[in-house]
């Protein structure tokens, strides 16, 4: 078997786990209610067709009465058909037939409508051994899944099977029926392969257990919110405002895999103090959140009711351009429009932008819609516009333009999470200060937001343009290749890129042929949209460096990229955490090289 | 010593001290991440051998064959590569700082994001070599003889750093240098007909004597070149900056110069003839002697630009712009 998704289209044989199911009394029900009989069986196997889907099966045929799958994985397999026959039977608002199961590990010959071969003789000889409900698996099945899935079983010892000269041992498998047991609970498929025990709690549940009850849960949870928040927070009424699961829920909304959640988990901790301890309290949480990536890996693949909401979400996709735009134009029509725009940019870009001009040029809808995906959650952007207002000089005047952002935002959140309704949104000035969704009134700015006009004129709103110094042009980057292929050597450097950018390079003729229709600067360019901010690209390219090869001889590679590229990046947090005084961020000043580059 | 059967013979001899490995037949072997720093394989037959990887800094492999030999990734920097057989290696990515390449066999040769700075390719042949984004930065690929002329016909040099190289006379034609940085290079004499210089940086290169025409100078940066006597005859120069280029005695016929910025360019005695210069800015251009004939340049900027002794009798100069223009009469007009 070649890859994880083998395509069974054209002829060819394959190791496979095959299932044969068979519904008891069928032929009985038929012959006493023809009608009621087709109608409980099409249903029966729409259903486990579902769950084969569920478990990255594929159907390869029916037999009227039953169904012949076929899987990649023998605990896929026997972990579909415990499903199938906790569904059926559990199930007890309806009537199903019993079903028997046989599955066996196997070669099979699959074509575009056929499967043949022994393995699909002995499932099916299997699945005639089975007791209505229950499951019988080879040895071999059963060796390669006891370890992973918690099984209630007998041995039936070495079996004759009709046609098959040598005896198959085998086992049945007793599927454990749980009452009451919601639906959704029993679909959730927990296969995943270093993902022990078979239980059905939900892993978000497990996972905000394990975290909550850790002895260590302060840490854990200002390790999660700073990942989130790309800020550090030890305030614990500030870190009170977020449950641990919208902070779960927000950082895996940011990092699509676990190594994602990883290298941002470990971005922070670089910046810390306690870094050995922290990296323990990472790995914790890497544990724990291992799981709902696995799970919601599983649910990527549609099942019934999920196309549905995929058809929700994709009209939810279109209508989303348009939502970014109704509130851009409601910014548009105050009078604030500019200041409200530097504190979008500044949100989104980490610069506070002098120049009226781009200002005016940047989108406020693009700026609106950068925000927001900065932001998923209203607390998120709220968080982030009182922690800029905090070291903006005219915090009078800003608090009601941070104001109005808020409240501008508002159905952003509202028409994201329509299933869970929230409280109406606070008025700019509502005296509400203890709703969550109410906005800036009640923060500790020491000035009372009324009290603005006798500030403003003379003091300044930013940097004087003096103090911003240019990063580097990213548009012509010879000198850039230079300074990384002087210094280190290029292929490494492109290995070690390509791997920061997709995954660690393992040299497999794919990886090698992207490496080679990529230039050394198409690298550069995709990292510099990858990476966002130097820390970002530093701490993935020295995680990085320990999933290759020759970690030796990367390191000086690391190096060589890091000092070369970092004139290049603007250098950000600095004005918002720095300084109190009139200017706000300050972007990099960083036109000096190392020394070696003289 | 005769020929060594496998790779860890030839190691175990050069880590006791033995560096003469040269005219062995060693084709074929495997030793990648090897170090062999300093070791001497002159003459030496390492046709399709796998070095990925390795050390060969100042290696010595001249007239070796290393044809088809996988040098992915190596370091071979300072070597002697003097008339190696460098035909179908793959080099992707190896670094070749300061390596002596002179009339080396490259044809064929995947040289992708290769560091050739200050390398020496003189009378290389690079017919058909992959050169996509490699760093030649300072090289020599100047031509030596007549007879003898660094090669890189069907070359593709997209991306690639030739700032400050030393290219005269080399054979560019039809070559595909979109994006490269040819900025200080010494083009002179240099045959880059048909050329792709699309977007090329070509700032303060020197283009004396050049063959240019029917290049593609789209977007080209040319601030401050000098192509004196080069024949840019056709060439689209669309978007491109050519202030202060010294294009005294070029030929620019037919070119295309549309609202093209060219202040205080030297246009001296060029032919600009059925050139399109219309809505061009030509503030305090020198087109002594120049020949305008049937030159469009309506609505162009030639304030303060000298037109002495040009021949202006067919250029078509409706909206035109003469404030402070020196005529060809040698008048001014304010």
């Amino acid at each position: 078997m070649e890859g994880a998704q083998p395509s069974l289209q054209n002829q060819q044989r394959v190791l496979a786990a095959i299932v044969v199911t068979d519904a008891v009394g069928f032929s009985a029900q038929m012959s006493a209610d023809e009608e009621r009989a087709l109608t409980i069986i099409n249903r029966d196997l729409k259903q486990i067709a579902s769950l084969c889907n569920v478990f990255k099966g594929q159907v390869l045929k029916s037999t009227g009465d039953g169904l012949l799958m076929c899987f990649f994985s023998a605990a896929q397999a026997v972990a579909c058909a415990l499903n199938i026959q906790k569904k059926l039977r559990g199930d007890h608002k309806r009537e199903s037939f019993d079903h028997r199961i046989g599955i066996h590990l196997g070669d099979v010959y699959i074509n575009d409508s056929d499967v043949m071969g022994n393995g699909v003789n002995i499932a099916a000889r299997l699945e005639s051994f089975a007791a209505p409900g229950e499951i019988c698996v080879s040895q071999v099945v059963y060796d390669v899944v006891k370890s992973r899935l918690e099984l209630d079983v007998t041995f039936l010892g070495p079996l004759n099977l009709k046609n098959i000269q040598e005896s198959v041992p085998a086992y049945q498998l007793h599927p454990i029926v749980e009452l009451d047991v919601c639906d959704v609970e029993l679909t959730r498929p927990f296969f995943a392969e270093g993902y022990e025990g078979y239980t059905f709690d939900s892993p978000l549940e497990q996972g905000l257990q394990t975290l909550g009850n850790h002895t260590d849960h302060l840490r854990i949870k200002k390790l999660i919110f700073g990942t989130c928040q790309n800020l550090w927070e030890n305030d614990t009424t500030v870190l009170d405002q977020f449950s641990l699961q919208q902070l779960i829920d927000s950082m895996m909304q940011r990092n699509p895999s676990v190594e994602h959640c990883r290298a941002s988990l470990y971005r922070i901790v670089a910046t810390l103090n306690h870094k050995e301890v922290y990296s323990d309290v990472a790995e914790v949480i890497l544990q724990a959140l291992t799981p709902l990536y696995i799970e919601r890996a599983a649910h990527q693949l549609p099942t019934e009711g999920e196309q549905a909401q995929q058809v929700v979400d994709n009209v939810a996709e279109e209508t989303t351009k348009d939502r970014y735009q109704q509130v851009a134009d409601e910014l548009e029509h105050d009078a604030q429009v500019v200041r409200i725009k530097k504190v979008l940019y500044c949100l989104c870009h980490k610069v506070w932008e002098t120049d009226i001009q781009k200002i005016e040029q940047a989108d406020t809808a693009i700026l609106v819609q950068q925000l927001y995906q900065l932001t998923p959650t209203p607390n998120d952007l709220k968080f982030r516009l009182r922690h800029l207002l905090n070291h903006l000089n005219r915090k009078a005047k800003y608090t009601k333009i941070v104001n109005t952002i808020f409240k501008a935002f508002h159905p952003l959140y509202s028409a994201q999470t329509e299933l869970i309704p929230m409280s109406t949104p606070g008025l700019p000035n509502s005296n509400d200060t203890d709703s969550p969704e109410t906005c800036f009134g009640d923060l500790p700015v020491g000035i009372h937001p009324d009290n603005t006009v006798a500030f403003s004129t003379k003091a300044s709103e930013g940097p004087s343009m003096g103090d911003v110094a240019q990063v580097k042009d990213r548009a012509d980057l010879f000198e850039l290749r230079l300074d990384i292929v002087k210094y280190c050597n290029p292929l490494r450097a492109k290995i070690l890129l390509h791997s920061t950018l997709y995954s660690p390079f393992t040299g497999s003729s794919q990886e090698w042929s992207l490496l080679r229709s990529k230039t050394l600067e198409d690298f550069l360019r995709e990292v510099f949209s990858y990476c966002p901010s130097f820390e970002d690209l530093e701490s993935k390219l020295s995680i990085i460096v320990h999933c290759l090869e020759d970690s030796d001889e990367n390191e000086p590679v690391v190096a060589a990229i890091l000092s070369a590229i970092k004139p290049y990046y603007a250098e950000p947090n600095q004005g918002v955490t720095s300084t109190d005084r009139d200017r706000t961020i300050v972007p990099a000043v960083t036109s000096m090289r190392p020394a070696s580059y003289g | 010593m005769d020929n060594l059967d496998n790779a860890a013979e030839l190691l175990a001899c050069y880590n006791s001290g033995q560096k003469d490995f040269s005219g062995m037949c060693l084709a074929g072997l495997q030793f990648p991440k090897a170090d062999l720093i300093g070791a001497n394989f002159s003459k030496a037959d390492l046709e399709r051998t796998d070095l990925m990887f390795s050390y060969l800094s100042r290696v010595n492999l001249q007239q070796a064959n290393l044809s088809h030999a996988n040098l992915s990734g190596v370091n071979l920097n300072q070597a002697n590569l003097i008339y190696t057989n460098l035909s179908d290696a793959n080099l992707h990515g190896a670094s070749l700082q300061g390596a002596d390449l002179r009339g080396a066999d490259l044809t064929l040769a995947d040289l992708f994001d290769v560091n050739l700075a200050d390398a020496d390719l003189r009378n290389a042949d690079l017919s058909g070599a992959n050169l996509t984004g490699a760093c030649l930065r300072g090289a020599n690929l100047r031509q030596e003889l007549r007879s003898e002329q660094t090669i890189l016909r069907g070359a593709h040099l997209r991306q690639v750093d030739l700032r400050g190289a030393n290219l005269k006379g080399a054979d560019l034609a039809n070559v595909d240098l979109s994006g490269a940085n040819l900025s200080e290079a010494f083009l002179k004499d240099a045959d880059l007909r048909n050329a792709n210089l699309n977007g090329a940086n070509l700032k303060g290169a020197s283009l004396a004597d050049a063959q240019l025409d029917g290049a593609n100078l789209r977007y080209a940066n040319l601030t401050r070149s000098r192509a004196q006597r080069a024949n840019l005859t056709g060439c689209d120069f669309t978007g491109a900056v050519l202030k202060g280029v010294n294009f005294t005695d070029t030929k620019l016929c037919g070119a295309q110069l549309f609202q093209i910025s060219m202040i205080d360019a030297r246009l001296l005695r060029s032919d600009l003839s059925r050139a399109n210069l219309s809505g061009a800015n030509l503030t305090q251009a020198d087109l002594t002697n120049a020949y305008l004939g049937r030159t469009n340049l309506g609505g162009a900027n030639l304030n303060g630009a000298i037109l002495f002794k040009a021949e202006l009798s067919s250029a078509n100069l409706a909206d035109a712009k003469f404030s402070g223009t020196t005529m060809p009469d040698g008048k001014v007009i304010d």
